[in-house]
């Protein structure tokens, strides 16, 4: 049973990030390689929080949004110009420059030995301790991002997101800076990130650079790519394939030692195939011409 | 002191420019953003590695074995990468975005391969060719003399290259594939000819790191990720812009490691590109092309 809830915890988790990441790759046809730095810097402000200087979960997670708001404002300086290949460029910088501070500023994020002992969550004296609490508890953000994503699609601001994605210059036409636009997906796809972010770090009580590095970065790419761009579906079916797959390879005994080795075989393997025969992924209504 | 440092950078400002110029070569051919450059690297090391321990003892034979054996894997695999990935790709005319993702996954099956294979441990082969040369207070260790002859020669060689008559059908499929095909240039075997020698290029630049420090297998990633920054710094059409690129960014990383510490390497060399992205979008050496804008 409790397996069963870290898997859950796990596919809410990996929903949240497809779903932010959907929103830049689906909606505005900027695929972005700086995801893990967005989920890595909510993740960190969360320990930090909560360790060292003791807030309250409530504010930690008000500050978490915030910060990751701001945080995000480098990345909309110098990769808002491009499109295509030069911001994938520009977003990969920012995501070597963000791993390599969590990695190297030992004096404030412990470096590589990480930051452990971060407390569960309690919101208004009701403590999320227990598995079962605590998947409840990531069930309910995960549910509210979901509600958030299906009121943002109905609303005008996917339909300017999108045409930045289509066609930039009928945007210009009709007096929208499609500029403008990706600083605001930019911005959300940070926030909701972070928000991740906010539920591994108190999942897991601890956390080290290695979880936000590019390799990070590249699997929540695959996760949209698989699942399909451009819909809430797709998103969730993609996190639903990454977390269930290695539960799949499990079926077929393979040792513990090679399982991670081959899980990423056979996720490359897949990619690769979607990219070649399936650009749309399962569910997806845009693909990259 | 100084001498030392600026030669230990040149040294592996060649190795790098090794990289940077195969990647170059591929990007500009195919217009693949070669990510899986890395899992070349890697996998050149691990192909010399293990037939370098098969065969006996017999030091002269041993190398050349591996080496012309890893010549052939490594042209075996860039040739079922471009047949089943990238050509398949190209066909549908995707974005840049799209190869980029379709070569991730290319990197990600190799290097997986790789460590399922050899396990996730460095490997090195430390044996001394020769004693080290000093020169007044340089000290050349064996691995750098390997790694300056080495590096020179396929340099060299790709200088004959360019400036070969050959190299004019490349240029114009660089330029544009469907209109060089249309006057008889043969693209495919272009593109062919540019990925094989563009992954020779990566892999022997691994093979030499395994005399030197040695490598596990996720070492390709931030090799590549240099090549790449070196190729859009030195300007992405021009080699030789490339080769200088390349050579100033491990003059930039040696002064980082010199006064802060090796970690922070990336973190400059990413800094470097966002300072070039303001600075001059197309590239340090440029002629009238200019990144499209938006």
């Amino acid at each position: 049973m409790n397996y069963l809830l870290h898997i859950f915890v796990m596919l809410e988790i990996y929903i949240i990030l497809g779903l932010a990441m959907n929103l830049l790759a689906g909606y505005s046809g900027l695929l972005s390689l700086a995801q893990a730095a967005f989920y890595g810097t909510g993740a960190y402000i969360t320990a930090m929080l909560l360790v060292n200087f003791g807030y309250s979960f409530p504010a930690t997670f008000s500050i978490v949004v915030l910060v990751s708001l701001l945080a995000c404002i480098p990345i909309i300086v110098f990769a808002i110009r491009f499109r295509d290949l030069f911001f994938i460029l520009a977003t990969l910088a920012w995501q070597v420059i963000v791993y390599s501070v969590l990695y190297n500023w030992v004096s404030v994020t412990n470096g590589p030995y990480g930051i452990s002992g971060i407390p569960k969550p309690v919101v208004f004296g009701y403590s999320f301790e227990s598995l079962h609490q605590f998947a409840l508890f990531a069930g309910l953000v995960c549910l509210s991002v979901l509600f958030f994503f299906y009121a943002l699609n109905r609303s005008p601001l996917v339909r300017y997101l999108q045409g930045v994605r289509d066609d930039q210059l009928a945007m210009l036409t009709f007096g929208k800076s499609p500029s403008y636009y990706k600083a605001i997906a930019i911005g959300i796809s940070s926030a909701i990130s972070a928000i991740a972010g906010v539920l591994y770090a108190t999942y897991f009580s601890f956390i080290d650079p290695s979880s936000f590095s590019i390799n990070e970065s590249i699997l929540i790419i695959s996760i949209v790519l698989i699942g399909g761009l451009g819909t809430i579906r797709g998103s969730v079916a993609g996190a639903f394939f990454y977390v269930l797959l290695p539960e799949l390879l499990k079926l077929f005994n393979v040792p513990d030692s090679s399982a991670s080795n081959i899980r990423m075989m056979v996720y490359a393997f897949i990619l690769i195939l979607m990219v070649i025969y399936r650009p749309y992924g399962f569910f997806g209504n845009y693909r990259f011409e | 002191m100084f001498l030392q440092l600026a030669f230990n950078a040149l040294v592996s400002g060649l190795l790098l420019a090794m990289v940077a110029t195969g990647f170059s070569l591929i990007y500009n051919t195919t217009k693949v953003f070669h990510i899986a450059h890395g899992g070349y690297y890697v996998a050149a090391a691990y192909t010399f590695y293990s037939i370098y321990q098969l065969f006996g003892t017999h030091q002269s034979m041993r190398v050349i074995m591996a080496t012309l054996i890893t010549f052939v894997v490594i042209a075996i695999l860039a040739v079922l990468v471009e047949l089943f990935v990238y050509r398949p790709v190209a066909r549908k005319q995707s974005e840049q975005g799209i190869t980029l993702i379709s070569s991730m996954g290319v990197y990600l099956f190799i290097v997986n391969t790789i460590a399922l294979m050899f396990g996730n441990g460095n490997i090195i082969i430390d044996s001394a060719f020769s004693d080290s040369i000093h020169l007044g207070s340089l000290i050349m260790a064996p691995s750098q003399q390997l790694q300056l002859v080495t590096g020179l020669i396929s340099l060299l060689m790709l200088v004959i290259f360019l400036k070969s008559k050959w190299f004019l059908s490349v240029r114009a499929t660089m330029g544009n594939q469907q209109v060089a095909s249309v006057l008889g240039v043969n693209a495919g075997l272009i593109r062919m000819v540019s990925i094989i020698s563009g992954s020779i290029l990566a892999g022997f630049s691994g093979v030499l790191m395994l005399f030197d420090t040695g490598l596990d297998p996720q070492a390709g990633m931030s090799v590549t990720l240099s090549a790449a920054v070196a190729v859009i710094i030195g300007g992405s059409t021009s080699l030789e812009g490339t080769i200088i690129a390349a050579l100033v960014i491990v003059a930039l990383q040696t002064l980082t490691g010199w006064w802060l510490s090796n970690e922070w390497k990336e973190a400059v060399t990413f800094a470097f590109l966002i300072l070039v992205f303001f600075w001059r979008t197309e590239g340090i050496v440029s002629y009238k092309m200019r990144v499209e804008q938006q």
